[in-house]
């Protein structure tokens, strides 16, 4: 039926006049019109059938499954709560990070059971020595957490000394580094980077994961995995959609219902979402992931490829506004005549998460990431400067994270306004 | 009363210029609400205000009084000289016979002078409801609200450093252990007998520890009001007054935004919202205002809800004089489209809020643990006024909301 069909991709231009009125009376009567001219550029895929939620079948069985993603994301979360947690051993801490089938390192039986793991997955979608690298600066934080914070639980926290810091009227108590680092905020914030959107956007949705072996051959000809109802390329690209959604209330239509259980992209995505200046992001990114995932069904692999890089965009762009949010957040705090130090390290350390989730997003343009490695790991020395005696956030300028801010809204088109 | 009155005559020499100042103006304003309709009625050339872009009309807004048009300026004149800057003068004067009679009481702890100081605390804090709302200018920088009223106490956090001795009470970290609830807690909450809250300031070992504890947290709640004062009088009523514009940093803009940011954070969700359990789904009955006195947290919230209503209305401080406020700028805006009588409606809610009081009891902790459908019922109806303020007025007005719902993480 539709393999015979062809993909057209149609470009429908919306041209919409928006015309204000403004008269202002003085003595004279002053008509201004001014007329704002908004493009909307769209592509709509035709050819093959979309359905309105994640709903894929064969023969009357689901073939959607990312059971296995769910898995890990609950094991991450697990982890990073006990960061917050001040009897937690980095022993603890390495195992649930790096955990084996049958140990028990978590508090749920399912996971303790589960031969998955969040560490073998984190950040290997570059080099090795890059995966090396990442794994690293997560256990870093996790063990300077360990060894500097827990100690100094009950200790108020000064420049050069870890501690709790209190936000202003009564407000949450954040618990940072030597300098103003909440490290759980780092290791939460930098796995939506090195976990899901890399997983995702550099691993499952690429076309060299998608077509290994005969996954196109056996795409087209509709062969299924041996016992199971799905193929392999439908379930790589389910793989890729359970790391964003795999905590979501209804999986199948995660943008009406995203629940709150997700603490890492699909709550962030919801975050972008409310902001006006970004309204819609939601929509376009799960509609991105539908469209790719019918288009695998119909084994169009050019609309695959399309919806694939527009899932790299949107989720790129989740990344980056946030990073840019945080930053300009902490900036407006640190302008305050009384700064409340505690809600900007926690804004900061956010930040820093995620300006270096930057180096997994995908500009499908280029096919590299907006911000390089090097280029992510030299913000950071910016924004959270260590050197010359430099204490972290306590010693950050207003006008460094503002140009970090811009830098970041600037390469993915938007403004420091709108972060 | 007395002993305030003298204060605040000592406390007024000190800025005589700025005061004639003000009193000459206040000459000037004694309109009372029907005339000043007719006023807005009366006048219709002029001004045909578009208040989307232009910069409102500019009176130079220093004399309101009779014969003038509604204009930004003229209100916030009316705000300033009528309202906030007595309302803080109250304030501070009321806060300086809390350190004199805190002195007292620390001088010799007895029963007599206990009594007198909490007296002196109540009135304080009742003064502190009619200026919460103004977090602008040097409330906003020193963050005022901050270090005077954040409640529930960390009574534990505020135990540990009062014995320690060695405290910093301007740390952010602090401000949950000082203000009105920690000498609410100093001075009702030590013990179940009067007799045993006294004996914490004349025990031998600690005694000195809690009378200089109580002293420190009076005296930095004078050093910040009176700070604000002085602001206010020595160049901050200019500039407030001065920025008169439509744009969103101007003075109206902030003040309203702070008006409404204020009435829906602090007056709806603290003092009834959030220990009625809004937003925790489960009732906080301890995280009432003023909770170990335990029979204040009606008159205070009485207090800040007439001290809203009057700001909407322009009301005078402790008089019933009226000048330009949000309520003849609405009637003002009447003229030239439909209002729907939201002056009109907003003051009936108000008006139903207050006779609500009536169904609640003193002790808004056992009205929780024991009625809580009517602080939900009492919620419902300050919500209401909420909606018609933060969206149907400032859509009137064309002022955007200023502030957005923290992360929540």
């Amino acid at each position: 039926m539709s393999c015979e069909e062809e993909t057209i991709e149609v470009e429908k231009i919306v041209t919409e006049i928006d015309t204000v009125t403004v008269t202002i009376t003085e003595t004279d009567t002053v008509t201004i019109t001014d007329v704002d001219t908004v493009t909307v550029t769209d592509t709509v895929l035709i050819g093959f059938a979309v359905p309105e939620k994640y709903l894929f079948t064969r023969n009357g069985d689901t073939t959607v499954s990312y059971s296995g993603q769910t898995t890990r994301l609950k094991m991450a979360k697990e982890m990073v709560n006990a960061l917050k947690d001040e009897t937690t051993t980095i022993t603890q801490l390495l195992a649930m990070f790096d955990h084996q089938e049958g140990a028990s390192d978590f508090s749920d039986a399912d996971l303790n059971a589960s031969s998955k793991q969040v560490k073998n997955k984190t950040g290997n979608n570059g080099t090795a020595t890059d995966a090396a690298e990442i794994r690293n600066d997560i256990e870093s934080w996790m063990t300077n957490q360990v060894d500097s914070v827990f100690p100094a639980w009950t200790d108020e926290a000064q420049k050069g000394l870890a501690g709790y810091i209190q936000e202003a009227g009564g407000g949450s108590t954040r618990y940072v580094n030597q300098n103003g680092l909440e490290n759980n905020q780092a290791v939460n914030k930098a796995l939506i980077g090195a976990l899901v959107a890399d997983q995702v956007l550099n691993g499952y949705l690429t076309p060299a994961k998608l077509n290994t072996g005969t996954n196109e051959a056996d795409q087209t000809a509709g062969t299924v995995v041996e016992g199971k109802s799905y193929t392999n390329m439908e379930h790589y690209w389910d793989e890729g959609y359970g790391y964003i959604y795999g905590l979501a209330a209804d999986g199948t239509d995660p943008v009406t219902t995203p629940g709150s259980n997700d603490i890492f992209m699909l709550k962030y995505i919801g975050k972008v979402d409310s902001d006006t200046d970004f309204s819609g992001t939601a929509k376009k990114l799960f509609t991105a992931f539908i469209e790719g995932r019918a288009a695998v069904v119909a084994a169009e692999f050019e609309a695959r490829d399309a919806a694939a890089k527009r899932v790299a965009k949107e989720a790129s762009l989740v990344i980056g506004v946030r990073a840019a949010h945080y930053l300009k957040a902490g900036q407006l705090g640190l302008a305050a005549a009384t700064p409340d130090m505690a809600s900007v390290f926690h804004d900061l350390s956010e930040g820093f998460g995620f300006v270096y989730s930057l180096q997994f997003t995908l500009n499908s343009e280029t096919n590299a990431p907006y911000f390089s490695r090097q280029e992510v790991m030299e913000m950071l020395g910016k924004i959270y400067p260590v050197v010359d005696g430099k204490r972290g956030f306590w010693d950050v300028t207003q006008a460094d994270l503002q140009e970090a801010a811009t830098t970041i809204a600037t390469a993915f088109g938007f403004t420091y306004d709108n972060a | 009363m007395k002993n305030n009155l003298l204060i605040l005559c000592c406390f007024a020499t000190l800025f005589l210029p700025s005061l004639f100042l003000s009193c000459s103006e206040d000459d000037n304003v004694p309109l009372d609400q029907d005339s000043q309709v007719e006023q807005d009625n009366s006048t219709d050339d002029q001004i045909n205000e578009d208040n989307s872009t232009t910069d409102s009309v500019d009176t130079t807004g220093s004399d309101a009084g009779v014969g003038e048009e509604f204009s930004r300026g003229a209100m916030l004149t009316n705000w300033a000289d009528n309202i906030i800057i007595p309302s803080f003068e109250k304030f501070v004067s009321d806060i300086d016979s809390l350190l004199i009679i805190g002195n007292q009481f620390t001088g010799d702890p007895n029963q007599v002078n206990l009594t007198k100081l909490r007296e002196s605390w109540l009135n304080a804090y009742l003064s502190w409801q009619r200026v919460d709302m103004f977090d602008i200018g040097k409330a906003e920088e020193v963050t005022l609200r901050n270090y005077i009223n954040v409640y529930p106490l960390d009574s534990d956090g505020m135990t540990k450093s009062l014995l320690s001795g060695n405290y910093d009470l301007a740390s952010v970290n602090r401000q949950d252990e000082q203000g009105f609830s920690a000498l609410d807690y100093l001075l009702f909450g030590l013990s179940e007998e009067d007799v045993d809250i006294i004996n914490y300031y004349t025990e031998a070992e600690q005694g000195d520890l809690y009378k200089k504890f109580l002293i420190d947290v009076i005296e930095r709640m004078q050093y910040l009001s009176s700070l604000v004062l002085q602001d206010w009088k020595n160049s901050y009523r200019e500039e407030f007054i001065e920025r008169d514009g439509s744009s969103a940093t101007e003075s109206v803009n902030s003040m309203v935004n702070d008006y409404i940011y204020y009435f829906e954070k602090f007056l709806r969700a603290g003092k009834i919202g959030i220990p009625a359990g809004v937003f925790s789904g489960s009732p906080l009955s301890d995280q009432v205002e003023a909770r170990y006195s335990g029979v204040y947290s009606k008159e205070l919230f009485s207090a800040a809800l007439n001290a809203s209503q009057d700001f909407f209305n322009g009301v005078y401080f402790d008089k019933i004089d009226t000048g330009f406020s949000l309520q003849s700028w609405i009637i003002h805006l009447s003229d030239s489209q439909e209002t729907n009588n939201l002056d009109q409606q907003i003051n009936d809610n108000f008006d139903l809020v207050r006779n609500q009081l009536d169904n609640l009891s003193d002790n808004f902790e056992t009205q929780v643990e024991s009625d809580n459908l009517s602080m939900l019922q009492t919620y419902d109806m300050i919500q209401k006024n909420v909606v018609l303020m933060k969206v149907d007025m400032l859509q009137l007005f064309d002022i955007k909301v200023d502030y957005i719902d923290a992360d929540g993480d």
